[in-house]
Formats: structure tokens, sequence, C-alpha cells
């Protein structure tokens, strides 16, 4: 046995042997790919693999929500063969994010020095914002809530980064309209922003049907079907309505500002939809079945989520000066949902 | 235009986003065995005045971690023609090495983790908080295995960085015993562990003490990774702070009191176990800025100490025995002759030691050669009768039933330092301490089930029942036979000692307990 040679040094690797692919393995690969230990059977066969009694809480939850979901496939290869279509890293997440955040702050700089009327203030303007806009803070929340959940769950590590950077992007929402919320108390300190919200989120009627379908969601732990409820039928409805929709209805009440801001949030969005559908597209093709329990749970939470998006029919038509038609956002949000689902063997309940 | 507002004016509405269940039941949005509200005497609200000290908006956050991954990649581009590490020699590279396979999946372990807080934690601010440290620990993962991921090209030992918490090596059967034990608990008992114990107390260790060897050495690259990572820890391990503050406030810290002691000293075992032979022994002799006692003192001790002065908890009832070892670093002594005998299990190449090394470490630890010298007298002897088979271990060694490493402590002429055994369910567990089997015997349903390696070799679930079919179990078989560990002086080194004089006549005798 001679030690003189290095043998570490002698037979080396082009890349970490964890990546079985002929393909050269890029940034992404390397960074997100089979990082999560825990997924798949300890030596003696238990899973998930953990270093801890199997009737331990967590233990427990995994076998039951992850390994016993509903969605088949082969822990971890089959999922571990999900990869990002954007391929987006950490590192290139916050750069991309910062470059976004800055874009907003140009965009108050540039309204500031133009002195451009960016704000009517009217009282049923005003009155809108607060009852039909403020209280999303709680619902970004709420969706943050599940794709941290997600993060936990996910069974690949590439999935679960996914859903890590999209429970940051609700969170750059969640401050956002706190802010405005908090400039609107400052400017108009009577009329309860901030303050009021809350008990709108929980009370108000028009917003009763997304509470309940994001509390149903958010006890929906298996996690094929909390991620179908939530990248492929909460979120893309609710983003359309309330950043796409709203956009709109913000400049149609001379808000340009507020409605670039919108829109800038409706980036984020685009990739979730991209996430969403694709890693339902690579579910279908781990298993054919899968393909049913990713309608099934369509169907069984769209209909809440379409009624939850009709329930803010009144933030269209009645409530702010200038109104939009609801039903052509109603047919423009079903026919971007339609899109999203092109390529995946599933559809929107008629 | 609105008029402007500053954080300290909109932070709390964004993060006071709290409401009440009623469509669904509230035990099942937050179930106990995944928040721990049960476990505490806290009432509902009480988790609400929740709060951090050092705020950071989303805005802040992009742009501070943009910029800080901005000029880490950039050292590191700027490294790519210079050779390093592999220029630095393979001493400071075992350092590099034993890091990469140590702490990048634990770092994504650690997302799960606060992942787990950011949707269960029973407050919205702490989710809030939780969702940044998410994301810290998931661009530690990305950076640690990143870096290294170029060395795979050059030394197949790299590898390691993104292997080893796949394999059933012996190292990652212990640091995963750690981990898990911590992150599968409810999120109250979790954060306690991973953000108040592991995060603000060991961290330090890992991402600062060695910076500071990596920057003696001059291995730029990897001294401004590790420095830029503690600079998210330092953010979002407040947490454990931010619950102590409440527990407190409702005197309620006994069981916070036990998973401090309790995760404190598995850290401590842990890290003496991987750190304290990178610095004490694997960093070359003359780029060691302080040894791994001194490093604890200071980093560790000092300021665990006035950590736990800043709340309402007490020092860990083991205190003296742990300051005792702090100061001997027997943990570390014995676990890097440990790794150095049973070389082959690791992705690392531990050499012999030096001369020079030996005075270095009689002087940082008076009593040193007396202690451990002979050992090495042993292995330099081998050497030099060319007899190298001799200096690596042909057999297992029992193993701690807590802890997983070597239930043999540094000093088996003190009491509290012997083999210690407890019987539950008609079974004989072992000990490497008096903690370990506290620890154990508080829960031992917890714990019981769990094989360390010794106990699959000696069930049979190692095939064959050799020294090749526990490598084998350990990933490093014959097909990675060239990632096992080697001693990368030998057997030169062996010729340093011709004229050496033991401080032992009878090196036989001291083969019992190695």
């Amino acid at each position: 046995m001679s030690e003189k040679q290095y043998p570490m040094k002698e037979q080396t690797y082009r890349t970490y042997t964890t990546w079985a692919q002929r393909r050269v393995p890029t940034t992404y690969d390397v960074a997100t790919h089979r990082t999560n230990y825990d997924i798949g059977e300890r030596y003696d066969g238990e899973v998930p693999r953990l270093a801890v009694g199997t009737d331990q809480a967590l233990a427990e939850w995994y076998r039951e929500y992850r390994e016993g979901s509903s969605i088949a496939g082969e822990y971890p290869d089959d999922f571990d063969s999900w990869r990002d279509p954007r391929e987006m890293t950490y590192e290139k997440y916050n750069d991309l994010m910062d470059d976004r955040e800055s874009a907003i702050e140009t965009l108050y700089e540039q309204a500031e020095v133009l002195e451009r009327g960016t704000e009517r203030s009217d009282d049923p303007w005003l009155d809108f914002q607060k009852r039909a806009f403020l209280p999303l803070r709680y619902p970004c929340h709420g969706l943050q809530m599940l794709a941290s959940y997600l993060t936990m769950v996910a069974p690949s590590s590439t999935i679960s980064t996914a859903m890590t950077l999209q429970a940051t992007d609700e969170i750059r929402r969640q401050e956002r309209l706190a802010r405005r919320a908090s400039q609107l108390k400052k400017e108009f300190p009577e009329r309860g922003f901030t303050e009021n919200e809350r008990e709108i989120w929980e009370e108000d009627e028009m917003w009763q049907p997304f509470r309940k379908v994001i509390e149903e969601l958010l006890v929906e732990y298996d996690w094929g079907k909390s991620f179908v409820g939530t990248n492929l039928v909460l979120k893309p409805l609710f983003d359309e309505l309330f950043l796409a929709h709203y956009s709109e209805l913000f400049e149609a009440n001379d808000s340009d500002l507020y409605a670039q801001v919108l829109d800038n949030f409706y980036l984020d969005s685009d990739r979730s939809r991209e996430i969403g559908a694709s890693v339902a597209e690579h579910l279908v093709g781990i298993d054919e079945s899968n393909g049913v329990v990713i309608q099934e749970t369509i169907d069984e939470y769209y209909p809440a989520c379409e009624d939850a998006v009709r329930a803010f029919r009144p933030a269209f038509e009645s409530m702010p000066p200038e109104t939009l038609p609801f039903d052509d956002v109603m047919e423009d949000i079903e026919r971007k949902y339609d899109a999203m689902l092109a390529d995946v063997p599933v559809q929107r309940p008629s | 235009m609105l008029p402007n507002v500053r954080r300290e004016d909109w932070y709390q509405t964004a993060t006071n986003t709290n409401w009440d269940i009623s469509y669904v039941d509230e035990e099942d949005m937050y179930p106990s065995g995944l928040t721990g509200q049960d476990a505490y005497n806290v009432p509902e609200d009480g988790w609400e005045s929740w709060e951090e000290t050092y705020k950071q908006t989303a805005r802040e956050y992009y742009e501070t971690q943009h910029e800080k991954d901005g000029s880490v990649y950039a050292v590191s581009s700027a490294m790519d023609q210079s050779g390093l590490p592999h220029s630095l020699g393979m001493g400071w590279e075992d350092v590099l090495k034993f890091h990469f396979a140590t702490v990048p999946l634990l770092e994504r372990a650690a997302v799960t983790s606060e992942s787990q807080y950011a949707r269960f934690a029973p407050d919205s601010a702490w989710r809030h908080m939780a969702q940044f440290g998410a994301m810290d620990e998931l661009r530690h993962t990305e950076l640690q295995l990143r870096i290294p991921h170029s060395f795979v090209k050059e030394d197949s030992q790299y590898d390691w960085a993104k292997k080893m918490y796949h394999t059933e090596d012996w190292a990652s059967v212990a640091a995963r015993h750690l981990f898990d034990d911590f992150k599968a608990s409810n999120a109250i008992d979790s954060a306690l562990q991973i953000t108040f114990a592991f995060e603000t107390g060991f961290t330090n260790m890992q991402f600062l003490a060695l910076a500071s060897d990596a920057a003696d050495v001059g291995d730029i690259e990897f001294s401004e990774a590790i420095s830029s990572i503690q600079t998210d820890e330092a953010r979002h391990a407040q947490q454990g702070n931010a619950i102590i503050e409440i527990l407190d406030e409702y005197d309620d810290l006994d069981r916070a009191q036990y998973l401090v002691d309790k995760s404190f000293w598995r850290c401590y075992k842990l890290f003496s176990a991987l750190t304290g032979p990178s610095m004490d022994y694997y960093t070359p002799v003359e780029d060691r800025e302080m040894s791994w006692g001194e490093f604890m003192e200071e980093w560790i001790v000092d300021q665990f100490l006035e950590n736990i002065e800043n709340t309402g908890l007490e020092k860990p009832w083991y205190w003296d025995q742990f300051i005792e070892l702090v100061r001997q670093g027997g943990t570390s002594h014995y676990m890097a002759g440990g790794h150095y005998h049973w070389r082959p299990t690791l992705p690392i190449a531990p050499p012999g030691v030096t001369a020079e090394d030996r005075e270095w470490l009689e002087e940082k630890y008076p009593g040193w050669e007396e202690r451990w010298g002979e050992k090495w007298d042993r292995h330099a002897k081998a050497m030099r009768d060319d007899d190298l088979e001799k200096t690596v271990a042909d057999d297992l060694i029992v193993l701690c039933d807590l802890c997983q490493l070597p239930a043999i402590h540094a000093d088996p002429d003190l009491d509290h330092n012997r083999l210690h055994s407890h019987e539950h369910d008609g079974e004989t567990y072992y000990f490497c301490s008096e903690p370990c089997q506290w620890i154990f015997e508080n829960e031992p349903d917890r714990y019981a089930d769990h094989q360390s390696i010794l106990r699959r070799f000696l069930a049979g679930d190692i095939q064959p029942q050799t020294l090749e079919g526990a490598l084998e179990h350990m990933g490093m078989g014959a097909d990675n036979a060239h990632e096992r560990g080697i001693d990368f002086r030998a057997p030169e080194w062996g010729d340093d000692w011709i004229d050496w004089s033991p401080s032992s006549s009878d090196p036989a005798g001291a083969a019992s307990d190695d």
C-alpha cells in the first residue's frame, strides 16, 4: 500500500458525481440539484432519511404528506430531474429582484421630480383602496406561508428552491403594500388606513371567499395537492386579478405610478406560473396517473377560487370612480389561465 | 404624490399580518407538533409581541445580498487561474475538504427548518423574519457548493461537498444525528436549538475563526466567502433571542434551558470532531493564528456566556467539565488521532504530525506530549519500519449512542470521562460523556431507535463484516477507493522521529484506547 501517489488527485471528476446525466451541469444544477439529504430512504429502508426515531412529528409528517402524497413517483430521481426553466439561483434571483425594486424607486423619484399628479384623493378612490386593495397584505402573507410550506415538503431540492424564492416574492408585495397603507395614513390620518385592513380581511364579505380558500389550502398538506392548489389555481387567478387587472384599474383612476408598481410585481408572477405549468408537465411525465390527481385538485379548488375572484366584481364596477367591466376582466383571466395550462394535459373545469 | 414614510413607520404594519382563522380548525392550521405552542405556557397572543432587534426589508435584503454575492463571486472568479487552493498544500486542503463536506448540505437542511418557522411559527413577524433566514441558508448552500465544484477536477475528495450527507459515512451519520435532532422538532424547539445554540453559539467558529486562518494561509477566496456568510448568520440567528425574551416574560424558561443545554453540548462535540482537528492539525502550523481551545475560549465560551447573561437563562449544568475539556481540547486531539488512524473512512488526507506541530501543540495544550505524543511515536515507528498498514485501523470502536462519535473520551483517567452506559428497555446504550447520557435519558424514545455504525455492524446490516464492508457501507467502497483518506506526508514523516525519545516506553500499552 503505497500512499505516495495521491490517488485522489490522479482519478478526478469533471463534476459532482451526484450528477449522473451526460449533459454538463450548469451553475443552477450545481447549486440546487440533490441538496436535500432527507429525501429518500435510510440505509434500513425507512423514509424519510432522518436520523431520529421514526415516530417523531416531522418524520411522520413527511411520511404522510411527502412520500405519502397522492402524486406518484420514485424518490429521489423522478422528482430531482425537474429543473426550473429559468434556472433561478439565489444569486440570479437577488440580482433580478434588486433591479425590480430599484425600478420601483426610480418610478417614485420620477414622479416626485416631474410632480405628476400620481394620486387622486377623492373619497370613492380612497375607500376603494382601503376596502378592496390594502387588505391584500394578509393574503400575501398566506401565499408566503403556502410557498414556505412547499419549500419544506417539496419532493426535490429543485422544486423546494423555486418555492423559497416564490415565498420571498410574496414578502416584497406584503412590504410594499404596508408601506403604501402607511403613506395613505400619513396623508389621510382620519381614515383608518393600516388599522382597518385586518378587520376588512377577516369580515368584509368581498374578501371572505378568498380567505376561505386560502385557509383551506393552508391545511391541504399533501405536497402535490398543495402545490397544484397554490401554483396552478389560487396564485395564477389571484395574481391576474390583483396585479394585472388592478393595474388597469389604477391606471383608469389616474394612479399611473401604482399601476406600474403592480406591473412590476406581476413580473414575479410570470415566473411562478411558468414553474406551476412546468412542474405539472413533469409530474405527468413521471406517471400519467398524476395527470388525474392534478385535474382532480384543480377541480377541487378552481370553483372556490373562481368564486373568490367573482366576489371582486364591485371592486371593478361600483367602488372606484372610474370603473371597468368585470366580465371582460373575468374573460381575460380565464384566457390567461387556459394559456398557462396549454402544455399540460389538464383543463379548467367548465 | 403621497408623503414619504420611514421604515420604522411601516415595518410593523408589514410584518403584523396575523389573522383569526375561521374557516378551518385552528389546530389543523397550526398543528402543535409543528408549531410547539402546546409545549410552552405562553398564551396565544403572547407570541404576537415577537420582535427582532435588527430589521431588514425585502428591498434592503435584495440590495445587500446582491452586493455581497457580487463581491464573493468576483473574488472567486479572480482566483480562477491562481492555482488555489491546491497550491496551498494538502494540509490546508484538508481544512477545505472537511468544511465543504460537512457544511453546505447542513445549510440546506436549515432552509427546511427556517421554512418550517416561516409557515408554522406562532407569530407573523417571526414567520416573516424566518423567510429571510431560509433565503440566507439557500445562499450558503449555493455558495459553498459552487466554490468547491471546480476543485473536483483536481481532487476527487471535494466530491464529498455534494455527496457526504447522501452517504452513511460516520461523519455524515454524526452530523445528521445532531442536525436532524434539532430539526425534527416543533418550530419553537427547533429555532432555540438551531438559531440560539448552533448559530449564535458556534457559527462564529466555523465562519469567522476559520476565515482568519484562511486569510493567514492566503486562501482569499475561502476567507471572503465564509466571512460573508457569517454576516447573514448574525442577522437570522436573532430569532433565538427573540423567542427567549417572550418565554422569559411568561416565566417559562425551563424547556428552553433544557434545549439550550442539550444543543450547546451537542454542537461542542461535533465541532470538536470536525473543526478542532482542522485548526490544530491541518492548518499549516506557521499559519495557525490561535488554537482550537483558544478560539473556543474567546469566540464561543465568552460570547456564549454573554448571550446567556443577556437572557434569563443560566449556564449549562455541565459547565465546569465543559471548560476543562475546552482547555485540554481533548475531544479534538482524540478525533485528530482517530481521523488519522481511520483515515480511509474520510475524504481528507490527514497528515502525521511534524516536530513543529508537536512543539506547537505542547505550547498550546501543556501536557499534550505526555497524553498524545506516544500515539504518534508509534505511528512514526511503523512508518520507519515500512509497516504503513499498522498505522491504519482494521477494526471498529465503541461509538456513543448519542453523538455517534467514539465513546472513549479525551482522558480516561478522569472519572467523568469514562465510558458511560445506560439500560433502556433491556438494551445497553453507551455514551462518551455524562452530558450525552443525560440527553439520551431525557428522551430515550427519541434516540433509542437510531443505529450507530457499530450497531449496524454488530447487527449484520453491514456485509461483509469486515473493515472493507464497513467502508462500502460508508460510501468508501472499492469504486471510491481513490477518495479514501491517506497520510499525504507518509512515509517520510516517520523519519522526523528517529531521534525522538517518547515519554512512554511502552507504546503497545497505549494502543488499547486508540
